[in-house]
């Protein structure tokens, strides 16, 4: 099955500036392999340096600070690194915002 | 009715929506959560619109690193009140609105009745715990949510009706862990501009709002984004309401 990441802000630039992924993964992949596919393939970091400190994305298999959405969903609020992914399924990436 | 002088001073806006809803924005009462990054500008070009009735609450005081971003503010105001300058600022930009400027730290005994009887709620904090508190204040009381947040030159912007589109928690499950954050002014300006326009929209009826639509700016690339959003059925702060 084919599912669509969108990378955004210093996650698509980590990636070289892509901002957009057509992922081949087999039937009843999950969010967990759709993780490491990314890792181990696309070269997602596990963390990003800043100016000051890192951005630390992955802290194991865990997902750290990096906001996840599937289809407009927080992976979190579904079943986490077992989400299940459909064929056509978009899954959005990008890092946590809170200031004002 | 409109005055001469409202007719004078909103007449380029007046063009666009016409006079009826210039009233509606006299009319309207907005409350802003924040006068620091975000609620600088946001609060400026809402009072500079004609919003009749603004309350902005901070509680902390102006410190020289907030002054890259922070606008409502200036030098000399160092170490008073951002209120202070605030309530100022706004008055001296349009006399002809009423503002509320309050010096309190929202928490959960008091922030039902700082936004009782607003029309909108505009988000100008800068952590999630307060955030949420806003969130969950602004379903209670049926009231639109503008939620905004900036990092560096990055933003992100959402419009928030509480009963049709996902809140702040069917996103944002867990807070980020609290932390100071670089950023950029204009990035504040950005950011605080698309929440602005965003009431405006919605108190007039023009346009199409930010709802379900996480709005994501890449000011390093000069990049707009936009990401659909889903509510969660079982948001603990919003679901079945």
């Amino acid at each position: 099955m084919k599912v669509t990441v969108k990378l955004f802000l210093l996650i698509r630039d980590a990636l070289g500036g892509e901002g957009e992924i057509e992922v081949r993964l087999n039937s009843g992949a999950t969010m967990s392999d759709l993780l490491s596919t990314l890792r181990e393939e696309y070269g997602l970091p596990d963390e990003i340096p800043l100016r000051r400190g890192v951005l630390k994305l992955f802290e194991g298999k865990e997902v750290k600070e990096m906001v996840v959405l599937k289809d407009g969903r927080n992976f979190k609020l579904l079943e986490g690194l077992e989400t299940k992914l459909e064929n056509g399924a978009v899954v959005a990436l990008f890092p946590p915002l809170f200031g004002g | 009715m409109l005055t001469e002088n409202e007719l004078k001073r909103y007449e380029r806006q007046i063009r666009i929506f016409g006079e009826a809803r210039q009233e509606r924005l006299k009319n309207a009462r907005v409350f802003i959560a924040g006068a620091g990054g975000l609620g600088s500008p946001v609060s400026i070009y809402l009072a500079a619109a004609g919003i009749g009735r603004i309350r902005i609450v901070d509680h902390e005081k102006v410190e020289l690193n907030n002054l890259n971003r922070q606008i409502l503010h200036r030098d000399e105001d160092t170490g008073k009140k951002k209120v202070v300058s605030a309530l100022e600022r706004l008055k001296k930009l349009n006399p002809d609105i009423q503002v509320e400027a309050i010096s309190e730290m929202m928490d959960e005994n008091n922030v039902l009745e700082l936004v009782e009887g607003f029309d909108a709620i505009v988000d100008g904090l800068d952590n999630f715990y307060t955030r949420y508190l806003l969130n969950r204040a602004a379903i209670a009381r049926n009231i639109a949510f503008f939620h905004g947040a900036i990092n560096g030159l990055y933003g992100q912007a959402t419009t928030i009706i509480p009963g049709k589109t996902a809140c702040l928690r069917c996103i944002f499950p867990e807070p980020p862990p609290p932390t100071t954050f670089p950023v950029i002014g204009a990035t504040c300006g950005v950011i605080g501009c698309i929440q602005a326009t965003e009431v405006i929209k919605y108190l007039v009826r023009i346009g199409s709002l930010l709802e379900n639509s996480l709005l994501l700016w890449d000011g390093l690339n000069g990049k707009i984004d936009q990401i659909k959003l889903e509510r969660n059925p079982d948001c603990i702060d919003c679901s079945g309401k």
